[in-house]
């Protein structure tokens, strides 16, 4: 908590988030051409419903937040608009393009990557094995000559993606070993390099600094930021580490048992008494920047 | 209607008995997580146990039932029990290896022990019949009908109403909290196991004289309650009797009207037609309680330039084997024939982390495709290469399960499909027909002339190095590192843009043609080839034998076709009868070695240290409640503890 008060996040966020009346303007101007938007879905299993209705939007060149307390469907959002999840109502929009009757694979071919809160790496396979089949994956799609055999042009811009995100991830000196052997965090980022690999331009991040320490945590923020303003892709990230959040985020969705409770910018979503009742509870105060 | 009652009674009597074994089956892989395949060669072992003390010992039948029961029940429970804890939290192929395993095992067992001719097993319930309905019904069949309701029902109540019966329900889920409740995991699971075999046992009893004693009849017919499993989504005990009565009713219908040469093997396979078609229309969900990828891997990876090396030495040795093999050259020739079947499973489990138990069927229609295109006057190695892309559909129609089902399900659904098969399609005129046979011819190309036993050596030697050669280009290139992606996250996999159906349906095809050519060489090598060698107990056994042969895709397919071929060659007179049960003990210690050290600390420390004279206070210590989290401290990135 200390750190992240003299983090000063609010600083952080002024010196480099975009204008907030900008970012409501792109969020509130449907549908987005390019990006992720959810039109009001809801998910249940059974009886228990655990999105209610969430209508957001993640444009490209923006860091959108999605926070909440455990079991607020955070992850069960993800896997709608990954589309590992059906949904009961609503609709899942990917640059203006319907994609609500698509699997993950299709969302994923038009530019959709995203990572997973229980890691998903291939063990069997090397960190530079795990980068590659990020991007090849997406080479071949449903063509099977295309799984079979990569093609000479194939090989050299998997070769050329892999080696880029090995080296902006920082796992150049372990690309040759197999990822099951590396510790949680590193873990972390080969799953990163992984998506970042595979050219999606809208990603989601499911919880991607669990396991890290501090300084990874800070280095993956700052690759974050990169991706963002340098890369111009778009990004949704599911975080409790508020730190990171506060820190990183140009925009934040709360959810709270599956309804969506309040949006807004880092700052606004500290001020607002509906969040802290609702998620940060008594201690909130502490993590808002500049407060106490 | 009237015409139906004497079916619906045979089917009511032998469904009771498929219905009590099937949930035998469902008690121990629900409590014990680990689905037996050798539960019908239990039940074998039971019949041959009570055939022992009642025919040939001359004691009273009912001592011989209990003792038989109990017998079979407590030891064999004791035994799998044992074998099984190191296997409760291993990967599931290597739970579903170790009991293929115990089923060759016994069986293997019980043909050196009694032979494989076929006993007349002798009624030992009563026989008279009372008329019912207008139909006469035999007192065996209606108490057979009756005890193995009572006993299904009985085993219902006790899982749901006494603790007991709770805590095997529980165990399979957390063996922690079971010991931390104070119960020891291992000694309820034995009791499930004991429970298991004893009801496998009395099934495989009360099963024999309707079919006589023989192991494998026994096995397979008992194990004709997956069926019945299936209907019982492998979890309801009520659904799984009922589903043996569907079964035998279904069987005795069959055989009524499957009496036309197309139909004619259909009643026998009913209830594999009910197992795969309930796979395939059951939602995955359902399923997916204990269902788990398969997951091979190698131990230790070798320097390319190390490989490269071995390959070559690999590949003189080959070549001069016709030089020093002498009257053992055509068991060498065997074992290559085997090495693009064994390569085809390799890149299947090893590679893709999915199974098939229908190779021997993929060989099967390789080898009568090969006959017909042979017969048809194409020359050899063409006939050989469409051989194998014959089969590419029927790979395709096996990857139709493996696209929604994993794991033991997909296993299942696979040795399902390929009993369908031999039962269905291999007396067809299209396959080895009535006759059971088929022609081959041996090769004559690039100077080599088959009929010389050292010319075939050497032109099978070369379809399997060129089968080596396709199999590592796959594995080398694109395919094959999404294959061994597919095997540990498809997930992931589909969330990166690969359709990862397509990948599946792939690999099936690959595998099967691959099986394909090594039908084709096996029917070429004898030149007259039969159904009989490819039974899906085949494709059992050469599971077995690859997975004990190690875990590396090329060097383990070699091995194993020595290993089952050249190594029996070898062996002193009447290995033979040995070798089966020889390959069963082989395949459950190369699924337990591995497991030994892991399973040992996971199954075991935390029960002996639990259930030392500390375990009170620590149950006690542990049922403190712990302070309740504070909402905010996740918030500032103290996460809870998962």
């Amino acid at each position: 908590m200390t750190e992240c008060r003299s983090n000063g996040g609010t600083e952080v966020l002024s010196s480099r988030g975009p204008d907030v009346a900008e970012v409501r303007a792109a969020v509130e101007a449907p549908p987005i051409t390019a990006g992720l938007q959810l039109e009001g879905i809801t998910v249940r299993f059974g009886g228990h419903v655990a999105v209610n209705g969430l209508s957001l939007a993640a444009p490209v060149g923006r860091l959108a937040g999605l926070i909440g307390p455990n079991g607020a469907g955070k992850t069960t959002t993800f896997n709608a608009c990954s589309g590992l999840q059906s949904v009961t109502a609503g609709r899942v929009f990917l640059d203006g393009e319907d994609v609500s009757a698509l699997g993950p694979a299709p969302r994923s071919r038009r530019g959709l990557g995203r990572t997973f809160q229980r890691m998903e790496l291939f063990d069997s396979l090397t960190v530079a094995g795990n980068v590659a089949v990020g991007r090849e994956a997406g080479l071949a799609g449903r063509n099977p000559f295309r799984q079979l055999w990569a093609s000479p042009r194939d090989r050299v811009d998997t070769k050329q993606r892999v080696d880029e995100a090995l080296t902006r991830c920082g796992l150049t000196d372990v690309a040759d070993e197999m990822v099951g052997v590396l510790s949680t965090g590193r873990r972390r980022l080969v799953e990163l390099a992984r998506v970042m690999a595979s050219g999606s331009r809208m990603v989601l991040l499911d919880e991607p600094s669990s396991g890290l320490d501090s300084a990874e945590t800070k280095r993956f923020g700052a690759i974050l930021r990169s991706l963002v303003e340098d890369d111009g892709l778009g990004i949704l990230l599911v975080e409790h580490d508020m730190t990171l959040v506060m820190s990183v985020c140009d925009y934040l969705y709360v959810l709270d048992f599956g309804d969506l409770i309040f949006e807004g910018t880092p700052p606004e979503v500290h001020g607002s008494p509906v969040v802290r009742a609702a998620y940060l509870g008594e201690l909130g105060t502490d993590v808002v920047p500049g407060e106490g | 209607m009237k015409d139906l009652l004497p079916f619906l009674v045979v089917g009511l009597s032998t469904g009771s008995i498929y219905g009590l074994a099937g949930v035998g089956l469902v008690l121990t892989y629900r409590t014990a997580g680990v689905f037996n395949f050798g539960h019908g060669a239990v039940g074998a072992l039971g019949a041959y146990a009570f055939f022992e003390m009642r025919t040939t010992h001359g004691w009273p039948w009912p001592v011989a039932l209990v003792l038989a029961v109990l017998g079979v029940g407590v030891l064999g429970g004791a035994v799998v029990a044992w074998l099984t804890r190191y296997l409760a939290g291993a990967r599931t192929e290597l739970q579903l290896v170790a009991t293929v395993g115990l089923l060759l095992l016994i069986q293997g067992f019980l043909l050196w022990k009694f032979g494989g001719t076929t006993e007349i097993f002798p009624h030992f319930l009563p026989t008279k019949t009372i008329s019912m309905a207008g139909v006469d019904v035999q007192y065996a069949q209606i108490i057979t009908f009756i005890l193995a309701a009572a006993l299904a029902g009985g085993l219902y109540l006790f899982l749901r109403t006494t603790t007991i019966g709770a805590v095997m329900r529980g165990v399979v889920d957390d063996r922690s909290l079971v010991s931390l409740a104070g119960y020891g995991p291992d000694r309820v699971q034995r009791l499930s196991w004991m429970l298991g075999c004893g009801i496998a046992s009395l099934s495989g009893i009360l099963i024999a004289p309707s079919l006589g004693l023989d192991s494998s009849l026994l096995t397979l017919l008992v194990v004709q309650a997956f069926g019945a499993c299936a209907i019982g989504l492998f979890s309801s005990l009520p659904l799984t009797y009922a589903g043996g009565l569907v079964v035998g009713v279904a069987g005795a219908l069959a055989t009524k009207y499957g009496t036309t040469r197309v139909l004619q093997g259909l009643a026998p396979s009913v209830p594999f037609v009910i197992l795969f078609l309930a796979l395939l229309i059951v939602p995955a969900r359902k399923l997916a309680v204990q269902a788990r990828t398969f997951r091979f891997r190698p131990q230790v990876k070798l320097p390319r330039p190390a490989i490269r090396a071995l390959a070559g030495v690999g590949v003189v040795v080959l070549a001069l084997v016709p030089w020093f093999a002498d009257v053992r050259l055509t068991s060498y020739t065997a074992a290559l024939t085997m090495v693009p079947a064994f390569l085809s499973l390799a890149l299947l489990v090893y590679v893709s982390g999915s199974i098939s138990l229908c190779h021997a069927a993929f060989a099967a229609l390789g080898a009568t495709t090969f006959s017909h295109l042979t017969t048809a006057g194409l020359p050899w190695l063409v006939a050989l290469v469409l051989a194998g892309l014959a089969v590419v559909p029927l790979g395709a129609v096996v990857a139709i399960p493996a696209i929604r089902l994993q794991g033991i399900y997909l296993a299942l659904a696979t040795f399902g499909f390929g009993i369908l098969l031999e039962k269905v399609a291999y007396p067809a005129a299209v396959m080895f027909g009535t006759i059971g046979a088929r022609q081959a011819p041996r090769p004559e190309f690039l100077g080599i002339d088959g009929h010389d036993e050292r010319g075939f050596y050497l032109a099978v030697l070369l379809v399997a190095l060129a089968t080596t050669l396709l199999v590592v280009a796959l594995i080398r290139n694109r395919i094959g590192r999404l294959l061994l992606a597919m095997g540990d996250s498809p997930t992931a996999l589909s969330t990166h843009g690969l359709s990862v159906n397509v990948t599946r349906v792939l690999v099936f095809c690959v595998s099967a043609a691959l099986a394909g050519i090594s039908g084709a060489l096996i029917a070429s090598q004898s030149g007259r080839v039969g159904g009989t060698g490819f039974t899906s107990f085949q494709s059992l056994l050469w599971l077995a034998v690859l997975v004990m042969c190690g875990r590396r895709p090329v060097l383990s397919a070699y091995v194993a076709g020595a290993a089952l071929l050249i190594v029996p060659a070898y062996a002193p007179d009447g290995f033979v009868n040995y070798q089966t049960m020889l390959f069963g003990a082989a395949a459950i210690l190369a699924t337990l070695v591995p497991e030994l050290k892991v399973g040992r600390r996971a199954a075991s420390s935390e029960d002996r240290r639990l259930r030392s004279p500390v375990r009170e206070r620590m149950t006690r210590r542990v049922t403190v409640p712990a302070p309740a989290p504070t909402p905010a401290l996740a918030a500032v990135g103290v996460r809870e503890a998962r």
